[in-house]
């Protein structure tokens, strides 16, 4: 059965289906389709405003390698200028492979690129020393626990070392619909409330962050990286990523086949949620020890960090926290879940 | 009857992992009684070019889901009506004509790996 023509430009053979319209477009009309949508959700979002000065996230994998390439193309009519940021978590092979391909890309697109590292950040806790740390503890993927919430504020470090005023991160619609699905399945109503809408918008002095390619499905994300040739590392990382996300994955994975426009379907159904009142997540505040945004006492980090320095590194994870001394109790009701947080798939 | 048939079969995006890291395979497949269509092809793959987790890449009579497949630079559910997952009553693919480039790409395949599943 031959292709279809494009219904774009009604000349080339279509080479994919867009999954929300079902329209068939060849691979030309629908990398400039991609790249519309990106530009339209930045500007209709407002997220990167005339010179926003951005740190993207870059992890050398195909979301963060899309995420570069787009913005640098649209970067003139935006007005903004990038500046690369990687993190080294300090994963012996895996890592300095990826940042080998980073570097190959920053010299590529001429852009600045800013290392970040774990052990410079966090008092020497490589990701091999946190795994070594948390293999005695009998649950060997709780050490990816540690890497989303560490990676998230080494990112902050390094946009705020290069003067930025915005983040970007590359994630994806189907990275956000696995969120919404696992945040569902536990109950957490704190995140649901937090996570739709396209960015944060800063609070408790971090910096804005936000998702351009947050509409676009993984399949079109791979597909344009193809088309467009570009350079990545698609090696996994070699601690093994939390078991949870992979269901929803698998279950997402079984959705889309069945309905295409599913992903996207879920993430816009999670930004339309009310929460009803005794399910909404008590103001945050201060971390007492660094200032960053926090509900308790301690932010996320501190407390994971203070869990690895004592020599205990579950004390952070899982539902309580109990021996961290904290200065009060968790706050009536109790509406958020478990102070983990998902890895973050990539950036 | 099918004559013998050269196909380039490309694997990326992670995919190659499965395959012992070699992304480009020339292949020539043989003559047979049947002739040859994109799910034969996927089962001649798995038998003689998949090196490991089997399951990884092939889920009943398609690829796992994730997985995307390219033939001649075009998305096959694009070409074969969505054969595969969702349209899981047919049973033969269309015709392999040359000149025919197979590419597969693996996101998915990755985070399983890790996983140790």
């Amino acid at each position: 059965m031959p292709a279809p023509r494009c219904a774009s430009c009604h000349k080339a053979r279509a080479a994919l289906r867009r999954p929300r319209s079902g329209q068939a477009l060849c691979t030309t009309c629908f990398c400039a389709s991609f790249e519309a949508e990106v530009l339209h959700t930045v500007v209709a979002g407002r997220l990167l405003p005339p010179g926003a000065v951005v740190a993207v996230g870059a992890s050398g994998g195909k979301d963060s390698t899309v995420l570069a390439h787009v913005l640098r193309e649209l970067a003139p009519r935006l007005g903004i200028s990038l500046h690369l940021v990687a993190v080294d978590e300090g994963i012996g092979g895996y890592r300095d492979a990826a940042l080998a391909a980073v570097r190959r890309q920053a010299a590529r697109w001429e852009l600045p690129l800013t290392v970040v590292a774990y052990a410079e950040l966090f008092g020497g806790w490589t990701m091999d020393a946190v795994a070594r740390s948390t293999a005695g503890s009998g649950r060997s993927r709780s050490c990816c626990t540690f890497c989303g919430v560490l990676r998230r504020r080494a990112l902050e470090e390094g946009a705020r070392r290069v003067g930025a005023t915005h983040v970007v991160t590359g994630h994806n619609a189907d990275d956000m619909a696995e969120t919404v699905l696992m945040n569902f399945l536990r109950g957490d109503a704190g995140r649901l409330a937090r996570g739709g809408g396209l960015g944060s918008p800063g609070e408790g002095g971090a910096l804005p962050r936000c998702r351009p390619l947050q509409l676009a499905s993984q399949k079109e994300v791979v597909l344009y990286a193809h088309f467009r040739r570009l350079d990545y590392f698609s090696e996994e990382c070699v601690y093994a990523p939390e078991a949870f996300r992979g269901h929803a994955r698998d279950l997402l994975k079984l959705l889309e086949a069945a309905r295409p426009s599913a992903v996207l379907d879920l993430v816009h159904s999670a930004e339309r949620l009310a929460l009803a009142p005794a399910a909404r997540p008590p103001p945050p505040g201060a971390c007492s020890r660094c200032g960053a945004l926090a509900s308790r006492a301690l932010c996320q980090a501190c407390a994971l960090l203070e869990g690895l320095n004592r020599g205990r590194p579950r004390l952070a994870i899982g539902k309580g926290r109990r021996g961290l001394d904290e200065e009060g109790s968790p706050r009536e009701p109790q509406p958020s879940g478990p102070p983990t947080s998902e890895p973050i798939p990539g950036f | 009857m099918a004559a013998p048939l050269s196909v380039q079969v490309e694997f990326g995006g992670g995919a190659e992992l499965l395959f012992d890291g070699v992304k480009k395979h020339q292949v020539t497949l043989p003559g047979q009684e049947e002739p040859w269509d994109i799910r034969n092809l996927l089962v001649w793959i798995k038998k003689n070019l998949l090196k490991e987790r089997p399951e990884l890449f092939i889920r009943g009579d398609s690829v796992r889901p994730g997985i995307l497949v390219l033939i001649n630079d075009a998305d096959w559910e694009l070409l074969e009506a969505g054969w595969g997952q969702a349209a899981p009553g047919r049973q033969d693919g269309s015709p392999l004509l040359p000149p025919f480039l197979l590419e597969v790409l693996g996101p998915q395949c990755l985070q399983q790996l890790a996983l140790g599943k």
